[in-house]
């Protein structure tokens, strides 16, 4: 008896790097799609990495429609335990971060601040990188 | 310490797009660092990058070349450029400002399909 092999794909480990905001073009929405049917799916997303405009997808606005993928973000981090994490260069040059750090109230809750060595270290472990630009 | 990886940076983007040249450049250095394998083809418009002549100084912009030329002293192994990118900017293998090799357009999906790790920027 020869056991199937097709039905259920082995999981991928996963890294995704988001490169757009969420008004400029699709790249972060696609980024968010792709990932909750990567998780559905049974694959892993060991890391998720902000990087360039893409910080802003983290950004609290006041404006609800601006606000509907940031609050994604944050609910994907509470259901998944998915890693969120900003470029900490990134966010400061774009006014994300008041001072060095974490500024509570402007940054979404499940972000965190993070640098480029911990998007290359995700890399090492993953079984393949994924990244949406604008 | 974990293995060794080979990552490919597609430079596809021009020159002088707001801090974008400066966080790529951050990224490329920041995975040699590492010690990873790391090469760059420059591709597209990514190609004006090693345009000569540059003065950006005119237009209030920031030069990048000088920074760009870090790459060569951080250990990123090969710098490429592909062939029919240049040519079709009119521009010349002869003169740019980075010593780089050239690809074909034919050969680049060779390329991308040796290194584990590509980032299109």
């Amino acid at each position: 008896m020869t056991k199937s092999s097709g039905s259920a794909a082995k999981p991928v480990k996963f890294v995704v790097q988001v490169n757009a905001s969420p008004w400029q073009g699709q790249g972060a929405h696609s980024a968010y799609q792709f990932i909750k049917a990567a998780l559905a799916k049974g694959h892993a997303i060991t890391r998720i990495f902000f990087f360039y405009d893409g910080v802003f997808n983290a950004q609290v606005s006041s404006v609800s429609m601006d606000q509907d993928l940031c609050e994604r973000w944050t609910d994907l981090a509470r259901e998944h335990g998915v890693d969120l994490v900003l470029c900490v260069s990134a966010a400061q040059r774009r006014g994300l971060l008041v001072e060095e750090g974490r500024a509570e109230g402007r940054i979404a809750p499940g972000f965190r601040v993070g640098g480029l060595g911990q998007w290359v270290e995700a890399c090492g472990k993953a079984d393949r990188v994924l990244i949406f630009a604008a | 310490m974990s293995v060794t990886q080979s990552f490919l940076f597609l430079l596809r983007q021009p020159p002088y797009q707001g801090s974008r040249d400066v966080e790529m450049l951050d990224q490329i250095l920041t995975v040699a660092a590492f010690d990873h394998i790391v090469d760059v083809l420059f591709l597209d418009d990514g190609v004006l990058h090693l345009r000569p002549g540059q003065e950006p100084e005119r237009a209030r912009l920031r030069p990048f070349a000088p920074q760009l030329q870090a790459l060569m002293l951080y250990g990123v192994r090969h710098l490429a450029v592909e062939l029919e990118s240049l040519e079709e900017r009119a521009m010349s293998s002869e003169r740019l400002i980075l010593p780089v090799q050239l690809v074909k357009r034919a050969a680049v999906a060779d390329w991308i399909g040796q290194h584990q790790v590509v980032v299109g920027c």
